[in-house]
């Protein structure tokens, strides 16, 4: 069957039509747009710091939305500058972002900078009374992480990590259907994201090096880990709502030696108390497996990013699970599935099925991003967000240290916070 | 394997649950939702259910060797073979059928001796309780008549406990429908174009009716016998709507075959209360759709 492109628009109203019931239960950010209707008319004013490749991206976003100005922009690079001016042409122009934040006019700041700079930037901003998107990483060393999450819990404004998969549309399906129990207990989870490219951006001068090509560098980045695993090891707590303690792996440059100091071939595992394991693997000198999160139940596995799951022998019935769908969002009209007998010849290849009738076209990020702007609006905290993107930097940054020191790390004391089976340390609790 | 390969449950806002269960059985899948019970309630019924059905496969199956019907099929030329409550309903129910639609329902149509015609093929003493082929070579298959039977002792068990709103889908063909889904007003079903997947050429509200549809496809031909005919070619199906699922079970078999005979009358299938009638065509140029009762 033809699979039509989902608008964010649709997805956002179909949601409407079961809030309240199981996916606000899997996904409770989604109560940020619980307000949506009392701030049609409204304007948020945001600010976006660091309007490189990933921050034109969320301003084409925000520009999309008619609850959007982008009042203000902020980089030291002048091409970025003249590139994003393209999408807010009336954005006022910053080199120094804390002269920015002096702006009483700006009410929410993205921050898509390198991460060495996420934690100034985004604690400044708090102080500044700005509510927070920031991009992940959160920052990329543990202590870094838990001075934002802390500013983040002392203060009265809303902070958002980058961490799109929560809101996008295959995701909240697959976790709808992991918690419904449909896919048996999940007893692993591979996650994995190969590419074939040497991750470089174009420099046009070689003292810009650094400053462009950022992720290869550790005082920046930690590489694969912070940028790519980061997106992935947040699925493990989503789906399995429990947190590894002890983490391990080996990573290595085999391919890309060409003076970068972040790994290009890593494999990382992540060990659950309960013996439930999920690794990340990620090698960007062969492309063919690609991306996936492939969480495997004893009844069924799903992958998200393909869209699809799979059931370990005879799955559900597509006609009736759009039946079940339609009765559940009082959707009316006759479901195609009546005729001459099912025969098992006509099932032997294990196909998967759709986890939404309509292949999404997007990754949750234009959704994150209006969610922001109803945030920004309303001073509304969507519960767990920044916990699961706490736990997602955190556990890319042991990842990239079990790798750097050569040795299986427990999850240290001092950087847990309350959230699943974590508890912060008694003096310490924030 | 659990009887049931998997279950899902919703509570649906101020309109009560649904439960959907499915499993395989009889060479297919069935498919069952129930409403406005409990989980555990809902899966117990749809347990019960399947274990009905395999039950029934067990006894009635031709291709299993330690079947009853197997049994008969192997001793019946020879001897009386003496029957129990259940089996003697089931083989007496199927040969009324076979006398109510002119033998174009036959559960001897596919013996390999064709020479005596289907009503005298077998004999059922109703004092011994005793059946008796009387001719060699011949063969019951209760292949199109089993899953209406299956599906109409489960809808009769639901009901009897109190089920009044549930659909069971037993591998597309048969598909019986009680009540109403919640928030409707009966439950509408699609005939799926075998050209088109996904949509439909026919649409039928259902309220404590069956769909049952009989035909070839291009995977699965050849499949059902006709009177005088043998096994029946080409693409196309005909679907009854009827009061019982065995009913239109048996009458889907019947006019299919009465469709491919020469001078054929769709009399008999009017003897039944409640009855409408399609016929579905693919010509290779596309479709079409014929309403014959």
């Amino acid at each position: 069957m033809e699979q039509k492109p989902i608008s964010r628009r649709t997805f956002l109203k179909d949601m409407c039509l079961v809030a309240g019931s199981t996916m606000l239960a899997s996904s409770p950010w989604f109560s940020a747009f619980a307000e949506e209707k009392n701030t049609s008319g409204e304007k948020a004013r945001i600010a976006v710091i660091g309007p490189g490749s990933r921050g034109r991206y969320h301003m084409k976003n925000l520009a999309a939305n008619p609850k959007v100005e982008i009042v203000a922009i902020c980089d030291d690079y002048q091409p970025s500058i003249d590139e994003a001016l393209k999408i807010a042409p009336k954005a006022k122009v910053y080199k120094d972002y804390r002269k920015m934040l002096e702006d009483k006019n700006i009410q929410g700041v993205v921050v898509a900078t390198p991460l060495h700079e996420h934690r100034r930037m985004v604690i400044d901003s708090f102080d500044a009374g700005k509510h927070v998107l920031c991009e992940k990483s959160i920052t990329k060393t543990l202590e870094d992480t838990l001075a934002v999450y802390k500013a983040h819990k002392a203060c009265d404004r809303v902070l958002y990590i980058g961490q799109q998969r929560l809101f996008d549309p295959r995701y909240i399906k697959a976790i709808e259907m992991i918690e419904s129990g449909v896919f048996g207990p999940i007893e692993g989870i591979k996650t994995f994201w190969h590419r074939n490219n040497d991750w470089r951006r174009p420099v046009p001068s070689p003292e810009l090096e650094r400053k462009i090509n950022w992720r290869l560098y550790e005082d920046y980045s930690l590489g694969m880990m912070t940028e790519l695993a980061c997106h992935q090891v947040q699925v493990g707590s989503w789906a399995l709502k429990l947190l590894p303690n002890t983490i391990m792996g080996s990573g290595s440059i085999t391919f890309w030696n060409d003076g970068r100091e972040v790994y290009d071939n890593v494999s990382v595992l992540y060990v659950y108390d309960n013996g439930l394991k999920m690794s990340f693997d990620s090698i960007i000198s062969s492309k063919f497996y690609g991306l996936e999160e492939q969480i495997m139940g004893n009844k069924g596995t799903v992958e998200p990013e393909k869209g699809k799951y799979y059931f370990e022998s005879v799955p559900p019935a597509s006609g009736m699970m759009q039946m079940m769908n339609d009765i559940e969002k009082s959707v009316f009209g006759a479901i195609p599935f009546a005729g001459p007998s099912w025969v098992p010849e006509t099932a032997n290849v294990n196909k998967g099925e759709y986890l939404i009738g309509e292949k999404p076209t997007e990754d949750g990020s234009s959704i994150m991003m209006d969610a922001f702007v109803e945030s920004v609006i309303t001073g509304y905290q969507p519960p767990k967000l920044v916990e699961e993107g706490y736990y997602a930097t955190t556990l890319s940054i042991l990842g990239h240290q079990a790798m750097k020191e050569q040795r299986i790390i427990t999850y240290p004391d001092e950087y847990k916070i309350d959230y699943l089976n974590h508890k912060a340390p008694a003096a310490e609790t924030v | 394997m659990n009887t049931l390969e998997n279950s899902i449950y919703k509570e649906l806002e101020g309109k009560g649950s649904i439960f959907y269960g499915w499993a395989t059985a009889m060479h297919t899948r069935i498919d069952m939702i129930l409403c406005h019970r409990d989980k555990n309630t809902s899966e117990n019924a749809a347990i019960a259910a399947v274990e009905e059905l395999k039950r029934l496969e067990k006894r009635l199956n031709r291709f299993d060797p330690f079947s009853d019907i197997t049994r008969i099929n192997a001793l019946a030329d020879q001897e009386p073979v003496k029957l129990d409550d259940e089996m003697w309903n089931i083989l007496t129910l199927a040969t009324e059928y076979g006398a109510k639609t002119n033998y174009l329902f036959d559960i001897t149509a596919g013996s390999p001796n064709q020479d005596t015609p289907p009503h005298n093929r077998i004999w059922l003493d109703p004092d011994k309780r005793v059946i008796l082929f009387k001719v060699k070579g011949v063969e019951i298959d209760l292949g199109g008549f089993a899953k209406g039977y299956g599906v109409e002792m489960i809808r009769n068990k639901l009901l009897a406990e109190g089920w009044t709103d549930f659909l069971i889908n037993f591998g597309n063909s048969t598909i019986c429908a009680q009540g109403t889904r919640p928030g409707g007003d009966g439950w509408s079903v699609g005939v799926e174009n075998l050209e088109s997947p996904g949509s439909n050429i026919l649409e039928v509200v259902l309220r404590n009716q069956s769909l049952n549809t009989s035909g070839n496809t291009a995977e699965h031909s050849r499949h059902i016998f006709s009177k005088g005919i043998g096994p029946i070619d080409g693409i196309g199906s005909v679907s009854i709507v009827s009061n019982h699922p065995l009913d239109g079970e048996i009458l889907s078999t019947a006019v299919f075959g009465a469709c491919h005979q020469e001078n054929s009358s769709l009399a008999f299938a009017r003897k039944f209360s409640g009855i409408r009638a399609y016929a579905i065509k693919y010509t290779g140029k596309g479709h079409s759709l014929q309403i014959l009762l």
